[in-house]
């Protein structure tokens, strides 16, 4: 009788075991039902993710469409020579007259990508805990809320291929090769784009055997696209620059990025390549790394799509931490709990500053006088981060850009940083610059006892506009 | 009767704090930067909270640090006064690291004679001799060793709980408990190289501190990444004195201030555990041994701290090359001689190592007695607003004594300009254009300047070139200077 009942208590007490360890599988019920519901609480997520910048740009009365991206191909999609398909569908939906659809666009970009990845992943019967942990770290890393709260290129670049991704995977043969469409599509992006669409591709026709006529098919017309794109049609290689570049602090949102990714993502990911290190089955993630990483290095923008890499191995090394058995159980469930209020903070902590460096209504406004009052041809002088926003209501040039060559980037540094009025004014005049427009931004981190702020005391600056914290100043040429 | 391990270790930590109480007390006053945690540890005294938000420091800014020091401090200070608990309670910090090189030692070893050695080298370690600075290292260094002491025996019972408890105490101490954290990484790539087999225990602990010590930092220092960015690892500390916080590694000097004999010890414990196999115990200390390097290498961390860290290593590394010498001495003919060796080797201990201790000691950089007087008559003579100028490390004596704005100090981060700041102060003192002078006084509204022995003597001065009674008071006289500001520089139109 004591025997059985050892033997029961026993026998309890290991089931308990076993239920503490088994966090993130189907025996914990609360874990079942997420994977269960996975497609709506994910879909959920992303709406709520990209709703909040856009309600904190209403909240803060600024302007609903954010990104100095988001101007740059508003700005094409007004002209004709674009190498990009992203302008051209902006076009399209201008000509539609659906109001404030651009508002709503990136939201439905968002949407449309995550609901075409959870579709793929149950068409390819991807284990549900590895859809679930990599798309809900995908939706909350920083990069996506930034993509996704713009009108960008990578955004629509991600529906097109997860679009492409849900039709090659589907059991009909002639949906299969409605996958052509949108993959052609995603060639007019830029190059890094399309041969990180041609190595997905691979991968794909190696793990899905059923798939790899299609899927080399695909790849050979990709590539061809492509090489044709970038030769031909002048595509770019990479995006253009639409910020400063910071190796470090473009990846870490932690640090102060733009977008990036969160410390513990990295983290996690650094886990996941250790624990895969040398397995067969992940050559595949590997082959993606140098590639990804040398791409950065030129580009930071491609951060993008290194994010996607280092999600995968974040969700490999998540999964690998709490599926294995602990030895000291207690701190399991505290590492979990670390570990998503870290992911969470990192989150949360860039949504708190999204609203930091947005365009301002009052922005718009002071650009929408230049362009009504200002009829003297010439151009703005500003900082450069700010140039398409500035094009795009000012109808006006900016003097440089980021993506300016180095002779005009050293001239506008002089402007900016010289206390001598006879090295700056010639080079204002030389470059045909008559506008000075002087923003908060630029009144924060420039001395006013010296370089480009200091000079506007000089008699030939006139402050002509002015509201709130922005500025407009005429540069009066000699000859006038 | 023969005296007992435990008693030994009792008479080096009786007589380690007895010495350190002694020097302390016989030198009137604190380092310079303690100034600044002392003026923490009254703010929590008085309203619970530290002062994170400094309106006198560098104008007024914004101040970030980990408070458990501060806060331990202040709770000793309901009980003493704070210029007893100041003197007392960091020796007395100071003081357990002898206990706990013993028990790490011990662990390694599972020897109480080799163990005492690392006690005694520890106890008269010259670079955490410091009596008279009142600086959460000496929180920090137990604290970090006792967590090593629980990560080394995580098996025994409680021990988990400790570590964790001592892990999140680290946390709140010093953002340097980085250390243990790539001390942990190379550990991983050592077993990895070595073709070990990793811990299950060990390997989850670490994982558990890695992201506890990111998630905790991130919460104190969110702002200062944000604003900062990478940088954050250099404080902002001024380009023009960047090389006195992270300076290269001298050989010689180091060799001081951690000890020749440990170290060479050390070097050669380091060289027997990585070459020869059989020493998977040491590990981790060598691990240490080697990120703290590392660190200190890359400029990652303040090479004092990295020096008193790598000399403790180093201190309970010895216990394990004192246990193999006697071993070998054991099997060689001069058996009979142990005795002797041991006598010997705690002399030459004693002698290499107290003297630099004590020696470090007493030269401590603190402020004079007359010094301190001359800060505190500025508090009488001037009103609240006023500000002061002085040396940067004499700055927390304007915030302490005169309760007074200074220009900089030592707490660089969120100072806007810090190299301009830095460069205005050295103009201060040593231009000869009054002009000049008072453009920077009134830019910063500095209403009083102080002129140190230490400053006469870092600027090569006597006096200031430009004063004159007409525009300068002299309020206070004696080998310190203070003059008051009567002028302001306008432009007329």
């Amino acid at each position: 009788m004591d025997n059985n009942n050892n033997s029961n208590s026993k026998d309890d007490r290991s089931k308990d075991d076993r239920s503490n360890q088994n966090i993130i599988s189907q025996s914990n019920k609360y874990f079942a039902h997420l994977t269960n519901y996975k497609n709506y609480y994910l879909l959920s997520l992303t709406l709520v993710v990209t709703l909040i910048p856009l309600l904190m740009s209403i909240f803060s009365n600024n302007l609903l469409i954010q990104g100095e991206e988001s101007y740059f191909h508003l700005i094409e999609a007004g002209g004709y020579s674009t190498t990009t398909i992203f302008p051209y569908f902006l076009k399209m939906l201008n000509y539609q007259y659906i109001n404030n659809i651009f508002i709503i666009l990136p939201l439905l970009l968002a949407f449309g990508s995550i609901f075409f990845l959870l579709k793929t992943a149950d068409q390819l019967k991807l284990p549900p805990e590895f859809t679930l942990f990599f798309l809900v770290m995908l939706i909350i890393t920083p990069v996506f809320i930034d993509t996704f709260s713009t009108l960008s290129l990578y955004g629509f670049y991600t529906l097109l291929i997860s679009l492409g991704f849900y039709l090659i995977s589907n059991e009909n043969k002639r949906v299969k090769w409605m996958a052509c469409i949108p993959f052609i599509l995603a060639t007019f992006t830029d190059l890094a784009s399309v041969i990180f669409l041609a190595a997905l591709l691979t991968i794909y026709s190696i793990i899905f055997k059923e798939n790899r006529r299609i899927s080399i098919f695909l790849i050979a017309l990709i590539i061809t696209l492509g090489i044709f794109n970038f030769f031909a049609m002048s595509m770019n290689f990479f995006i253009n620059h639409f910020h400063s570049q910071h190796l470090t602090i473009d990846l870490i949102s932690d640090l102060g990025g733009k977008s990036g990714l969160g410390m513990f993502t990295l983290l996690l990911s650094l886990i996941g390549l250790s624990t895969t290190w040398k397995k067969k089955n992940f050559y595949f993630a590997y082959f993606f790394t140098i590639p990804l990483i040398i791409f950065y290095w030129y580009n930071t923008q491609t951060v993008f799509h290194l994010t996607i890499l280092i999600i995968f191995f974040s969700t490999v090394g998540f999964i690998n931490l709490f599926n294995r058995k602990w030895t000291l159980e207690s701190l399991k469930r505290f590492s979990l709990l670390l570990i998503v209020l870290g992911i969470l903070f990192s989150t949360l902590t860039y949504l708190g500053r999204s609203t930091d460096n947005q365009f301002s209504i009052e922005e718009a406004e002071t650009l929408g006088w230049i362009k009504d009052q200002i009829s003297e041809e010439g151009k703005i002088y500003s900082f450069p981060d700010k140039s398409n926003f500035i094009n795009y209501f000012s109808y006006k040039d900016t003097f440089h850009n980021l993506d300016s060559d180095e002779n005009k980037k050293k001239a506008a540094n002089i402007i900016l940083n010289s206390t001598y009025a006879d090295q700056t004014l010639p080079l204002l005049e030389d470059n045909n610059i008559n506008i000075i427009y002087v923003t908060e931004d630029m009144k924060l981190t420039l001395p006013s006892d010296q370089g480009l702020l200091f000079l506007l005391k000089n008699e030939r600056f006139k402050l002509v506009h002015s509201q709130g914290d922005t500025e407009v100043w005429v540069f009066s040429k000699l000859n006038n | 009767m023969k005296i007992k391990a435990k008693h030994w270790l009792l008479i080096i930590v009786i007589l380690t704090l007895a010495i350190r109480l002694i020097v302390s007390f016989s030198i009137p006053n604190l380092t310079y930067d303690s100034y600044f945690h002392l003026r923490q540890i009254e703010h929590i005294e008085e309203t619970g909270l530290p002062l994170f938000q400094d309106d006198l420091s560098a104008g007024g800014k914004q101040l970030v640090f980990l408070p458990l020091f501060h806060y331990l401090m202040a709770f000793f200070t309901l009980i003493l006064p704070i210029g007893i608990v100041a003197k007392i309670i960091p020796n007395l910090l100071f003081s357990t690291l002898p206990i706990i090189s013993y028990f790490i030692a011990k662990t390694l070893t599972k020897d109480k004679n080799s163990s005492l050695f690392s006690a005694l080298i520890t106890a008269f370690l010259p670079i955490t001799f410091l009596t008279n600075a009142v600086t959460p290292v000496s929180l920090f260094l137990p604290l970090i060793f006792l967590a090593i002491y629980f990560f080394l025996n995580i098996k025994i019972k409680n021990h988990l709980l400790f570590y964790i408890i001592t892990l999140f105490c680290l946390c709140l101490t010093s953002s340097a408990t980085f250390l243990i954290i790539v001390g942990f990484l190379i550990y991983l790539l050592l077993i990895a190289l070595e073709n070990k087999k990793m811990d299950n225990a060990e390997l989850e602990l670490m994982a558990f501190s890695l992201f506890f010590y990111v998630w905790t930092q991130f919460l104190f220092f969110k702002e200062v990444l944000i604003k900062e960015g990478i940088s954050f690892i250099w404080q902002n500390i001024p380009s023009q004195i960047v090389q006195e916080y992270f300076p290269k590694l001298s050989v010689a000097n180091s060799l001081i201030l951690v000890s020749f004999i440990p170290f060479v010890a050390g070097v050669y414990v380091v060289y027997k555990a990585l070459f020869q196999p059989g020493k998977q115990k040491s590990f981790l200390l060598i691990s240490l041994v080697i990120s703290t390097t590392l660190l200190a290498w890359f400029r990652l961390i303040q090479f004092k701290l990295s020096l008193a860290f790598f000399g403790m290593v180093l201190a309970i590394l010895f216990a394990s090359f004192y246990q193999e010498m006697i071993n070998y001495v054991k099997k060689t003919k001069f058996i009979k001689f142990i005795p002797m060796i041991t006598i010997t080797a705690i002399i030459i201990l004693l002698v290499t190592i107290i003297p630099p201790a004590i020696s470090h000691a007493i030269e401590q950089d603190t402020p004079t007695n007359e010094e301190v007087l001359a800060f505190t008559t500025i508090k009488e003579l001037s009103n609240r607003n006023s500000g002061v100028v002085s040396l940067i490390e004499e700055s927390h004596l304007i915030t302490y004594y005169s309760q007074r704005k200074n220009i900089l100090d030592t707490r660089f981060t969120f100072v806007e300009n810090v190299d301009q700041r830095f460069k205005d102060i050295t103009s201060i003192y040593t231009t000869k254009f009054q002009t000049h002078a008072l453009s920077l006084l009134n830019q910063y509204g500095i209403n009083y300047i102080v002129l140190t022995e230490k400053a006469k003597e870092k600027f090569a001065i006597e006096s200031l070139e430009y004063v004159d009674n007409e525009c300068f008071q002299q309020v206070y006289k004696n080998n310190t200077l203070v003059y008051q500001v009567k002028c302001e520089l306008k432009i007329e139109n």
